[in-house]
């Protein structure tokens, strides 16, 4: 351990946010959520990165929750459940509530919890998606490795293909095209798959000037700047509804839209 | 002469080395007890984590272990992590951004604030592997790689996401106003992973995140069980050693840029293939010596790069058992054991319901009511709910 160092008395980000306010984007809506005192977030402060909320899901039905980090649960339309550790949520396509902690997957239907044991052959960390009413373990990759089948009102183990690769030609069509083998930007920075869509950055390295949500038919802006806002901040329904998490200073705001 | 060695540098680091190092504190396996839920230290402490079974070293301000070191801190009872809000504590274990980032570089204890005593800035058109990316002041990251669309990937330990792990979705836009910086004298290669120094599988499941691109060796051109199939890229060899016969599931995931292929062998030669596959293999091993081989297809070019390896193995008694065909897990665990489950894959515990007020839904806290199925005891478990809010001052939770 370091005995001195002087950022140690840089103290305690103060919980209180200093955003930039944004304007909802054309034919999104926005709802408060939370407000700061409901939900744990520390702006960036000396960890750099915000600390809290660490995942955002939406389901049908206009259900969502969040992983309220800092005080530990899963908070969201169905309630809130107390969930220390969390790697990744979803929702089954019934709306259960679906949670992968460690090598564990849950499924909470508001009423009673089940689990099963995450296949071993799904990389420890992944994160957690419903694809065709299967949950996958999302590597760092960005391709899908089983866990379950979540169509059927409960869990159910899996058969067939041990990894779903992830569709490139849906970053590609955001902007970003390949030229002798490497990334190049055209008109955009970076750009990472979400569902159907695309997470646009622009500007450059170093300087990133703006982000998106970019569909094939549709785009909206998103929040920058200013603390941190991970992936892991936006999402998809899997059905063509997106949201976002937008931190303002009367709390977190959950913008959605719809294509 | 020995004059000559006390003046001479140590030995510099390579890139690969430096990126196995940071991925053992990503993929480092460990287990929080009750003991590591305080801290002798400081009354004000409580870690975040329950006890339970977790991947990745716990970040801790001001920590700067090496990962035996935090082991035995564990097992002394030293707090599991910690935040910047409660200070430096010589009784909690882990490791935050420049401590790991000392660490995996091998160089000494380095803030963000120094690191430019022993780095060098560089151009971002300029960074390559195991390069860092640093705010001084704020944090820093250990680059990997660019997957598709151009998004950067990195190794960090975030307070953020409360350990070290691989980045991949924080985007340009999470390195906004850093500069990226090169450990001065880090050398490039110096992969392990060959037939010399292959990488040892140790315990199943295994998961490993590596790149073929910067793989040391390049022997292997074409296989026994594909000979026609150019595989004259570099390659990654593991190793273990299966204590009877058995069943080994190997899957290898890559990028549409990158076509990495697995091939299971007895030895680390050519001829002596069991089977290969460009994603998975699933074939019976003998007892003994097992080689998995990554390596990279060549096409129309070379198509080395990233690659997530994971693999499960069922010795032979066991697979006889369990019939279950390709399926790895036993079905349904419905939750009866309660929380915590079998202790060993539980990551931290089953989540409890908070609210149970059906009326209640949106943002709301009610009263803690036990899961049905579970064991626990309603006092139990409303008496662990209310530990849980009580011990977060930073953030008000307005529960009964």
């Amino acid at each position: 351990m370091l005995l001195f160092a002087p950022w140690l008395f840089a103290g305690e980000p103060a919980p209180s946010a200093s955003f930039e306010p944004l304007q909802p984007a054309p034919g999104s809506s926005s709802e408060l959520v939370l407000g700061w005192d409901r939900v744990g977030h520390h702006p960036g402060g000396p960890e750099s990165a915000a600390f809290g909320p660490g995942w955002l899901a939406i389901g049908p039905g206009g259900a969502w929750a969040v992983w309220d980090v800092v005080n530990l649960r899963v908070v969201g339309s169905f309630g809130s459940v107390v969930a220390p550790s969390v790697d990744g949520i979803a929702f089954a396509p019934d709306g259960d509530l679906l949670l992968l902690q460690g090598r564990t997957l849950w499924r909470w239907d508001g009423d009673r919890a089940e689990s099963i044991r995450v296949p071993g052959l799904v990389p420890p960390g992944s994160g957690l998606e419903v694809w065709g009413g299967v949950a996958m373990g999302v590597d760092v990759l960005g391709n899908g490795h089983p866990i379950a089948m979540v169509d059927a009102g409960a869990l159910g183990a899996v058969s067939g293909p041990s990894l779903v690769e992830a569709d490139p030609s849906v970053v590609l069509r955001s902007g970003v095209v390949w030229i002798d083998e490497e990334p190049v930007a055209r008109g955009a920075l970076a750009a990472r798959r979400i569902g159907e869509c695309a997470l646009v950055e622009y500007g450059q390295r170093g300087a990133v000037s703006g982000r998106a949500l970019v569909c094939a038919d549709a785009r909206w802006e998103l929040p920058t700047g200013g603390a941190y806002r991970p992936t892991g901040w936006i999402a998809a329904d899997g059905a063509g509804g997106y949201a976002w998490l937008d931190p303002r200073a009367d709390g977190l705001h959950l913008v959605r839209v719809s294509r | 002469m020995i004059g000559l060695l006390l003046v001479l540098p140590a030995a510099a680091i390579t890139r690969e080395e430096a990126l196995d190092n940071a991925a053992a504190y990503a993929m480092h396996e460990w287990t929080a007890s009750s003991a590591n839920r305080y801290a002798e230290c400081s009354a004000d402490y409580e870690s975040d984590y329950d006890p339970g079974t977790y991947t990745g070293l716990p970040y801790d301000w001001g920590g700067y272990v090496t990962l035996a070191e935090f082991d035995a801190g564990l097992a002394a009872g030293d707090g599991a992590g910690s935040h910047s809000w409660h200070g430096i504590l010589e009784c909690t274990v882990g490791v935050d951004c420049s401590g790991f980032l000392s660490k995996v570089w091998d160089v000494g204890h380095y803030s963000t604030s120094s690191f430019h005593e022993t780095t060098h800035d560089i151009d971002w058109d300029d960074i390559q592997r195991a390069d860092a990316v640093n705010d001084p002041g704020s944090h820093v990251v250990m680059y990997t790689h660019l997957s598709e669309g151009g998004w950067p990937v990195y190794y960090e330990a975030s307070g953020g996401a409360n350990k070290v792990h691989f980045n991949s979705d924080g985007g340009w836009s999470y390195l906004s106003g850093y500069q990226p910086i090169r450990l001065d004298g880090i050398e490039d290669g110096g992969s392990s992973g060959t037939p010399s120094a292959p990488i040892e599988i140790e315990a199943f499941p295994y998961s490993d995140v590596r790149w073929t691109a910067g793989a040391a060796t390049d022997d292997i051109d074409s296989y026994s069980c594909a000979p026609d199939t150019d595989e004259s890229g570099p390659e990654v060899y593991y190793r273990f050693s299966a204590p009877t016969g058995g069943r080994l599931q190997v899957v290898v995931s890559d990028t549409s840029e990158v076509d990495v292929d697995v091939h299971v062998l007895t030895a680390p030669r050519s001829d002596a293939c069991l089977d290969r596959d460009d994603v998975s293999v699933d074939v019976v091993v003998p007892a003994g010596e097992v080689w998995v081989v990554i390596d990279s297809y060549v096409g129309s070019r070379e198509f080395p790069g990233p690659f997530v390896l994971t693999a499960d193995f069922t010795p032979e008694e066991e697979a006889e058992e369990v019939d279950t065909g390709p399926a790895e897990d036993t079905g349904p665990d419905t939750d009866d054991e309660g929380a915590g489950g079998d202790g060993r894959d539980q990551g931290g515990g089953a989540p409890r319901a908070e609210v149970r007020d059906a009326g209640e839904k949106r943002g709301g806290c009610g009263c803690a009511t036990p899961l049905p199925g579970s064991p626990l005891p309603f006092v139990l478990l409303a008496g662990l709910l209310a530990a849980g809010w009580r011990r977060r001052a930073h953030g008000t939770v307005d529960c009964p």
